[in-house]
């Protein structure tokens, strides 16, 4: 009822000729809590085509759900004047945030100097929803040049929202893109948005939202509609099963247009439009062949991995960028698996990501930046990172990988404690110290053993070994008078004989005799260390034989004891031949001893 | 310079100018001639200025294999020398597989008394100091004076230290150390490319060889082990 005053305000001011009118209006005083009130602010007049947006009051109590606005233009001529209306609405969705009376103060309108406002208006507010005012249909018609009766057009098949899925089979995570596009052959007035579409089991990225009503001409089934694309949302299943897109609604009226001059007012019908529910398939994604590193990407996505900066001074961390771009379902894409490096501490990540609209597909990026702390200096590897995806294109899992990155970390150690940074000096870098200089002869170093060098431990052995015989050879004299008189025995026998000799060769037999035989009896007690000087012959015999000397050898050496003996005593003569034989044959047999 | 130059240098110069031309190249940034020279003259000569200049070389060629390699067979020669060691410190440090087994203290100063002096130079010491060591025992010996026992006490211990040190380098020298050249060799629980995959090793890390087997080798390093291609390795000495 409001909206038929609301015209014929209109109508009244056009008629006044007024230069602009400025007006608000709600399409009802009475509503619930949950119901939605249009706030309509019209501008018209002549020439308003650059009229600024109404300010609007404050709005505290209310929801702003949204706004729209339409034009319209409309030529009247009245007593042969032929006048040019613009009408400009500005419509405004809102919801009421209380129950109880509420007030839409004065809206304001600026326009060429003139400031011109609304009257405020009060709106009841219940509780729950109050049950929208019943269709238009018995209302009296205020028109009192209402013509007969006229076929009004149906509603149904010329009236419709559509809702259209570009695919009804998908895999989870694929993207399903779905067009709310409202054909209609009928005029509309005061389209509002009754319920949004639920996307349950659906992560939803908003393609388009229309902000205005653009008509297009389209043709379906021989007929010739406007169509306006209202909304396109891009869905990606997060579970597989059949998944149900609830309808969404618009509430509006058709305006059947006056048929004759005279009819003043457009005759209006409420109407409640509905999309069809949508029922789509979701497949899970196969379990054959799906990859460890599968991180939930579906689509086609590249990845990439950057060090900033490109090495660590003084233990400060580097930062890791794995950036996965590509289109598909971006933002679902989980943190790649960052394999343990040795010598380094990852850090939990930052996830940025931005998506972007990209010929109906969700295309972007999603960035996880990784802090490395570096724990040692030295050059770090920083492996290849791979992801998997499943690209329903070829339904395949695909796995892309980074390149392997390297940075050199310096000063890791000193970050607690650095000698270096307490004198003021700062660590750069640190690089291999630098070559050797020029030389003017390059000795060739051989680690050859030269011969001598192995001969030195053998002789050195040789001459310790003739130093231990040597001083055993000593300790022996010392302490053994036998041993000592044994050593001696040969040199002092050749020292008798040799005396022995000197006497034969003098001719002095007595002596020579003597001499011989103290040469026997010196050797003899030598050898065995026994007193043989001061021994009888009887006493000598025992002796040698307890010394173990052979019965023949005493005999023999007794027997040539007796002969001296003979001779000295005797005095007889004995021939020189014998006496040199005598020598010879004692000689000999010493040595025999 | 061309292979025909280098050629020709090779043919005229002497080791050592043919080293001063490699310094040279080096200095340029030619650090690819720089190695085909330093090569060629450590074909025929040992010189532990050559090897460190080789690793140098090496490493600014990215190959830290070959350069760890060099620097180890200098530190042979000249295990006293500051750039040797600080060198295969940072490239310990640099090279991607690190050790991570911490190395006792005492062991350390232990390990590092005896690489004080070099292989020839313990050789030397030893051989002499057990001359003296010896000598003066005999004299002792012989002449009973006790001079000639407080000595040999002395050059005993230099005898003992240096023949210890002697010991040490010729058991590195013949215990098959490698190191590995190749950017990455995957090691395999066996003697072929069939074996399961057990370790990724890179460039740089310094293996012990245990056994060869085939173009396969069975390496040990501290921290792991495997069978890989014997190509990917090379031996120290």
């Amino acid at each position: 009822m409001k909206r038929n005053i609301f015209g014929l305000l209109l109508m009244l001011s056009v008629l006044f000729g007024a230069e602009i009118n400025f007006t608000a209006a709600v399409d009802r005083t009475q509503v619930g809590i949950d119901d939605q009130i249009q706030l309509t602010v019209s501008v018209s007049g002549q020439d308003i085509g650059r009229v600024p947006n109404p300010e609007l009051p404050d709005l505290t109590d209310f929801d702003q759900l949204g706004s729209t606005s339409s034009q319209s233009t409309s030529i009247s001529i009245i007593n042969g004047r032929m006048s040019q209306q613009q009408t400009i609405s500005f419509i405004y969705f809102l919801r009421p945030k209380r129950t109880g009376t509420l007030t839409i103060g004065p809206c304001k309108l600026n326009f060429k100097g003139q400031t011109y406002s609304t009257e405020p208006i009060t709106i009841q507010v219940e509780k729950g929803s109050v049950q929208k005012p019943p269709a238009s249909g018995g209302q009296p018609r205020i028109s009192p040049f209402q013509p007969p009766t006229q076929e009004a057009v149906p509603i149904e098949g010329n009236l419709m929202l559509v809702a259209s899925p570009d695919k009804r089979t998908v895999y989870k995570g694929e993207q399903v893109t779905v067009d709310f596009t409202l054909y209609t052959r009928l005029q509309l007035g005061n389209l509002s948005l009754d319920k949004l579409p639920n996307f349950s089991g659906f992560w939803v990225e908003k393609i388009y939202d229309a902000r205005e009503l653009n008509f297009t001409e389209r043709v379906i089934n021989g007929k010739r509609y406007s169509a306006c694309l209202l909304k396109k949302v891009a869905l990606f299943p997060m579970q597989a099963g059949e998944l149900t897109i609830e309808p969404m609604s618009l509430t509006g009226t058709v305006i059947r247009p006056a048929r004759s001059f005279f009819d003043f007012f457009d005759e209006t019908e409420p109407v409640k439009i509905q999309s069809q529910s949508i029922k789509i398939n979701v497949l899970p994604l196969p379990e054959t062949g799906k990859p460890v590193d599968f991180t939930g990407g579906v689509g086609e996505f590249n990845i990439k991995a950057s060090l900033t900066p490109d090495s660590s001074v003084n233990g400060e961390p580097v930062n890791l960028t794995i950036k996965i771009s590509g289109t598909g379902n971006i933002k679902l894409i989980d943190k790649p698996n960052l394999p343990p490096i040795t010598g380094i501490k990852i850090l939990d990540p930052e996830v940025n990501d931005k998506t972007s609209i990209e010929g109906g597909r969700i295309s972007g990026y999603k960035e996880f930046k990784y802090p490395l702390l570096p724990e040692r200096d030295g050059r770090h590897e920083v492996p290849s990172i791979k992801i998997s995806y499943f690209d329903p294109k070829d339904k395949s899992y695909h796995t892309i990988g980074t390149e392997k990155l390297v940075f050199t970390a310096t000063g890791t150690q000193k970050i607690v404690s650095s000698p270096l940074t307490e004198t003021g000096i700062k660590v750069l870098g640190t690089d291999i110290h630098h070559i050797k200089p020029n030389l003017t002869l390059l000795k060739s170093q051989s680690d050859q053993t030269p011969l001598w060098l192995v001969i030195i431990y053998p002789l050195s052995i040789v001459f310790l070994l003739v130093a231990v015989f040597y001083r055993q050879h000593k300790n022996r004299l010392e302490k053994d008078v036998g041993y000592a008189r044994r050593l001696r025995s040969g040199r002092m026998m050749k020292k008798r004989f040799s005396e022995a000799s000197k006497f034969l060769a003098q001719k002095n037999e007595k002596e020579f005799y003597a001499a011989l035989a103290r040469a026997i009896f010196g050797y003899v007690g030598d050898r065995f260390n026994i007193q043989a000087m001061a021994m009888t012959k009887e006493e000598l015999k025992d002796e040698l034989a307890k010394k173990g000397l052979s019965e023949d050898r005493v005999s023999q050496l007794l027997k040539i004891i007796e002969t001296c003996e003979q001779a000295r005593f005797a005095k007889a003569m004995v021939a020189d031949v014998n006496c040199q034989n005598l020598l010879r044959e004692t000689k000999e047999l010493l040595s025999r001893l | 310079m061309n292979l025909i130059g280098l050629i020709l240098v090779v043919i005229n110069l002497s080791p050592c100018e043919l080293y001063n031309q490699a310094n040279q190249a080096y200095e340029q940034e030619d650090y690819a001639q720089a190695i085909e020279i330093y090569e060629q003259v450590s074909k025929t000569t040992r010189n532990s200025c050559l090897y460190y200049n080789l690793g140098n070389a090496y490493f600014k060629s990215g190959k830290i294999g070959k350069a760890l390699l060099n620097y180890h067979r200098a530190r042979f020669l000249a295990p006293r020398d500051r750039d040797i060691n600080a060198n295969i410190q940072f490239l310990r440090n640099y090279r991607i597989d690190k050790n991570l087994t911490i190395e006792n203290p005492i062991i350390k100063i232990i390990a590092n008394l005896f690489h004080l002096i070099s292989f020839r130079e313990a050789m030397f010491l030893s051989a002499i100091s057990f001359l003296v060591t010896i000598i003066l025992i005999g004299f002792f010996l012989i002449f009973v004076k006790r001079i000639f026992l407080y000595i040999p006490i002395f050059t005993g211990i230099i005898f003992l230290y240096s023949f210890i040190t002697w010991q040490v380098w010729r058991g590195e020298r013949n215990s098959a150390r490698a190191v590995i050249v190749v950017p990455e060799v995957t090691l395999r629980s066996g003697p072929g490319q069939d074996y399961k995959d057990i370790l990724l090793a890179h460039d740089g890390l310094e293996v012990k060889i245990i056994e060869s087997r085939g173009e396969y080798s069975l390496v040990q390093f501290p921290g792991g082990g495997g069978w890989l291609e014997t190509q990917a390795i090379e031996k120290i000495f």
